[in-house]
């Protein structure tokens, strides 16, 4: 508004001063931003069905005391039956002394038969809606081991199909994991025995570890993620299968709550061939210990120029 | 009227119809109950842990009819087999012809008494001559893939089940029967269990049109 137009108005009378239009617009401004604000914060409502003071408060997963993890336990344990009709039995499974946890699969027995993708969507509660699964089966020409002509989406009457190859590729559980380094608040770390575990309440869902991992490991909860209820799994571990809110991230844990307790992976226990091998390395004694001393491991790291160290090898019979 | 009051009930109106829009918003996302769509699952029968085939001891500890194994029913036990053979020297079958032979890469090993006892038709006979009930078929098996048993033996060949550590609890372990065919001993194929939906959407490179220019 240019000063000559205003004259005229402020000399006649009729039209509002400088004064009251700040006023009256200011008034405005302040109802409309306030109603603006009160629509953003609008999802809050749905957020507070789910989230208490308690979740809100807690404390990062290093420094609970025993007794602060299990009011953490019982509230989780809580909100799983308000919303599945079951009570769930969480724990917190601690590593066991003189256990490193590594995994071998024989690409030789492979036959792509995707029974392990299930059994861990199945074992570990991950959503149903949108589908979500730690492991991928990658198909790829026999006499190659090029990844570019890899292949997920193949569905063959039967498999295996000839003249190819199958790889399963899940969270390879690395002794030195960048998808660690890159979490900005610790939201993720290497366990004693090996397995790099996510605290789901601690995530802030930045995916930065998605990114770096080179394994495409980590999967990203976009939305929330539903599971039909007569489906969920009630053995669960605090870092492990307990259901996840959106906006975090999860990924293969080698099935926490069950190798902590002393059993296999349940990908290991559905896979028909044998194909998958799992146990404590420090154990001379364990059939991991002898594949990795027995079969021809060490051209099968995969992405070994990475220097991520997998706890995770393919192997070959001899 | 004043320009001044066309202002402010301008400005007003403006100011209502947003408080209008929040307490939609809010009703909105209130009553948003729809009931969601029902979440697909893969088919159990995925699922299942048990062995990909039954060998005569899960047979016996089933319950299961178990004619089959009962061989002198129809053979007698003073008469022993003699085995006929074409001019190529392909075995003739009278009665078994429903066994498929493929064992072995030439799939020559489909002389009966490799394997079976001619004398004791309800035995199995090693190579070094020690007689095996049908129980003790992994024996058997060994008594030829030395190095394979020696897997076996130290679960680096097979499949497990149970626990890792044996402090906590018991491992399952297969027969090779349980996988393979003593006949046709390929391990059989397997309809896949479905692929990764998330990614259907997806440009698919296949081998085909990935090929160097």
């Amino acid at each position: 508004m240019s000063a000559s137009e205003n004259k005229p108005d402020s000399s006649s009378g009729g039209s509002m001063s400088r004064r009251s239009f700040l006023r009256v617009s200011a008034g405005a401004t302040a109802l409309t931003g306030l109603a603006a604000l009160a629509a953003g914060l609008a999802p809050l409502r749905e957020l507070s069905r789910f989230t208490s003071v308690e979740k809100f408060l807690q404390k990062h997963y290093h420094e609970l005391s025993p007794e602060q993890m299990k009011r953490v336990l019982e509230r989780i344990a809580r909100e799983v039956e308000q919303q599945y009709d079951l009570r769930p039995h969480v724990r917190d499974l601690k590593p066991m002394d003189g256990v490193e946890f590594v995994y071998a699969l024989n690409l030789s027995r492979c036959i792509g038969c995707r029974r392990c993708v299930h059994a861990c969507v199945a074992e570990n509660n991950q959503s149903g809606d949108p589908d979500l699964e730690y492991i991928r089966v990658v198909k790829m020409p026999k006499g190659t081991f090029d990844l570019t002509k890899g292949d997920h989406n193949y569905e063959p009457e039967e498999v295996p199909e000839d003249g190819y190859f199958y790889m399963p590729v899940q969270c390879h559980q690395c002794a030195n994991p960048p998808c660690v380094k890159v979490c900005p608040v610790e939201a993720t770390w290497q366990e004693a025995d090996g397995i790099t575990v996510i605290d789901y309440d601690w995530c802030i869902g930045c995916r930065y570890c998605q990114a770096a991992c080179p394994y495409f490991a980590r999967r990203f909860n976009f939305r929330k993620p539903r599971i039909p209820k007569e489906r969920l799994n009630p053995d669960m571990s605090y870092l492990g299968n307990r259901p996840r809110e959106s906006g975090v991230m999860e990924k293969c844990h080698f099935c926490i709550q069950r190798t902590r307790a002393g059993r296999y992976p349940a990908c290991l226990e559905v896979c028909p061939t044998g194909a998958r091998k799992f146990g404590n390395i420090l154990d001379p004694d364990s059939e991991i210990n002898y594949i990795l001393k027995e079969k021809r491991v060490f051209t099968f790291i995969l992405k070994e120029d990475q220097g991520t160290l997998p706890r995770f090898f393919y192997y070959l019979d001899k | 009227m004043k320009e001044e009051t066309k202002t402010a009930i301008v400005l007003a109106g403006v100011a209502i119809s947003f408080a209008g829009l929040a307490v939609v918003f809010f009703t909105l996302s209130a009553i948003d109950e729809r009931p969601a769509p029902r979440i697909v699952m893969v088919d159990s029968g995925f699922l299942d842990t048990s062995p990909v085939r039954m060998n005569y001891a899960a047979m016996v500890e089933a319950g299961e009819d178990i004619f089959d194994y009962d061989c002198y029913l129809c053979h007698s036990r003073r008469e022993p087999v003699e085995l006929q053979f074409d001019e190529l020297g392909g075995l003739i079958l009278e009665e078994h012809d429903y066994i498929t032979f493929e064992h072995g890469p030439s799939r020559e090993n489909n002389y009966c008494f490799n394997c079976h006892d001619r004398d004791q038709l309800d035995r199995l006979r090693t190579q070094y001559g020690t007689t095996l009930t049908f129980e003790e078929s992994t024996q058997l098996c060994g008594s030829c893939h030395g190095t394979t048993l020696r897997d076996w033996k130290q679960d680096a060949h097979g499949r497990t089940g149970g626990y890792w550590n044996l402090a906590m609890g018991e491992r399952t372990r297969l027969d090779c029967t349980e996988c393979h065919d003593p006949h046709d001993t390929r391990f059989p194929t397997l309809e896949p269990a479905p692929g990764p939906h998330s990614m259907k959407n997806r440009i698919i490179v296949s081998p085909e049109n990935n090929r160097d220019p």
